[in-house]
């Protein structure tokens, strides 16, 4: 038997629809959920902003994720193989699709130390910390102690490589199984403590009441598209590295449905979690790292319970950004061991050095940190979810990949029109919001 | 809670609702997957 042979047929899958799906969403769901869509849906006219997210969500985001995915499954392999599928040479496929799986990767460079962070802050919680330190200060000290930020990466940078090195189905999809209904659980448990704090009905009010006339200002659709595509990750790979795992039996377009709306049901828990209890006790919630390590630990130091629920609040923190860096590392760990024969767990390990040689400078010089944010985590994402939405969607083509890989094997069959809303709506919107955040 | 919030609040739950009731089916459709698979075997 051929060695390529041998390598397809070691290759593994999800064992089925509901690892399949839990594993997307643990995918899909990141700090964007936590940090950035609660505080969004307050400040963009509350209940409207929702209602302009679910409406983005069916018209682009869903159908771009369903296009990737599909193409995914097809080709059965990571991006390096897709890519060159789609220009049809293998050479470009090894040059575009190599660097949108290393593109991917490297936001892991300053990522895996702010996992770290949230492991500290679940020590912050179950030690009440805030009782002698003022919130603020807690993260303020931490970031001054970078032998202990050091340690922190390393712990997330060791799990993180485990859990790929363990494969498909030991690693990513039985820890995902655990992570994602962990993650409701530690919100759910903060939102129904905080109702008990006098005045939360002015948060909800702050989170919820609709304010329709924001629907006519162009920003908010634009705020709308922005959050849907940076917090599915459409288009640089990691969708189609998650669907080439998929059986060819797999139904794809239901399994992206669920996977969208499992993951805006976590930002929607994290939101109902922090948004409401933080403006009742008086505090101002911010989007970014300041709402989770400076507002979380003020919030919980004035409820009563506040060490316990504070845990699990960092603990589904701490699963929602995890699940993210697994994909971060498991991207490229398929596509070049799929597109060189290369074996999976020699690869981790050289992805996993590549990882420790260029994130521990950045603990060390904050400017190298935002170096990697920058290049990563903005300029690359969004240039290669440019170069993927194109390639997937308008080169390979809408119609090809939803009659061969979609609609045979799915409950949900989808017409013509899907071509059409993808190549003139989804595509163009995508490609204004990529090149607009550029700019921006 | 004003009348818009309350409005909200039981989208935001049919949302939720919604995508439970995806898991759920994900899970029957799942098992029904898994007989096929073995017959196919």
């Amino acid at each position: 038997m051929a060695k390529n042979e041998i390598a397809s047929l070691k290759r593994e899958s999800w064992t089925g629809r509901y690892g399949a799906i839990m594993s997307m969403a643990a995918m899909a769901v990141g700090l964007g959920n936590v940090w950035r869509f609660p505080y969004m849906l307050g400040q963009n006219g509350g209940g409207a902003f929702l209602v302009a997210y679910m409406v983005i969500l069916f018209i682009i985001g869903i159908p771009l994720a369903i296009v990737e995915a599909g193409f995914g499954k097809g080709i059965g392999k990571g991006t390096i193989d897709a890519f060159g599928v789609a220009l049809r040479s293998r050479k470009a496929g090894i040059l575009v699709g190599g660097a949108a799986a290393v593109i991917y990767f490297s936001m892991n460079f300053f990522f895996l130390a702010i996992i770290g962070v949230s492991i500290y802050f679940m020590y912050v919680s179950l030690a009440s910390l805030w009782s002698s330190v003022p919130p603020d200060q807690i993260y303020v000290q931490l970031m001054a102690n970078k032998t202990l930020i050091l340690v922190l990466f390393l712990i997330v940078c060791g799990f993180v490589s485990f859990v790929v090195y363990r494969g498909i189905n030991k690693g990513i999809e039985k820890v995902s199984k655990i992570m994602v209904p962990g993650m409701l659980f530690g919100f759910l448990i903060l939102i129904l403590f905080s109702l008990r704090i006098p005045g939360i009905a002015k948060g909800y009010n702050f989170l919820l009441a609709p304010n329709w006339t924001v629907l006519g200002e162009p920003g908010i659709w634009k705020a709308a598209m922005g959050q849907v595509l940076f917090s599915l990750g459409v288009g640089p790979g990691c969708i189609l590295v998650y669907g080439s795992h998929l059986k060819k039996t797999a139904d794809v377009t239901t399994s992206i449905v669920t996977t969208t709306f499992l993951d805006t049901t976590v930002a929607l828990f994290a939101g109902l979690a922090l948004i409401p209890a933080a403006i009742a006790l008086g505090l101002n919630p911010e989007a970014g790292s300041s709402l989770i390590f400076v507002i979380i630990p003020s919030l919980l130091s004035q409820i009563p319970g506040g060490a316990l629920i504070g845990f699990f609040v960092f603990l589904a923190i701490f699963f929602a950004a995890i699940t993210s860096a697994i994909a971060q590392l498991e991207t490229p760990v398929t596509t070049f061991s799929d597109a060189f024969n290369w074996d999976r767990k020699k690869v981790v390990i050289v992805f996993t050095i590549v990882t420790l040689i260029a994130a521990i400078p950045a603990i060390y010089n904050n400017e190298l940190l935002d170096f990697w944010n920058m290049f990563a985590g903005n300029y690359g994402f969004i240039l290669f979810a440019i170069v993927g939405g194109i390639l997937f969607s308008w080169v390979y083509g809408v119609k090809k990949i939803r009659i061969n890989f979609l609609n045979p094997t799915s409950d949900l069959k989808l017409g013509r029109w899907f071509d059409y809303l993808v190549t003139f709506v989804a595509v163009p919107v995508m490609l204004f919001v990529m090149i607009t955040s550029l700019i921006g | 809670m004003t009348g818009g919030a309350i409005v909200m609040l039981i989208f935001v739950l049919a949302i939720i609702g919604t995508t439970f009731g995806l898991v759920a089916y994900s899970v029957k459709a799942g098992a029904k997957d898994d007989l096929t698979d073995e017959t196919a075997e």
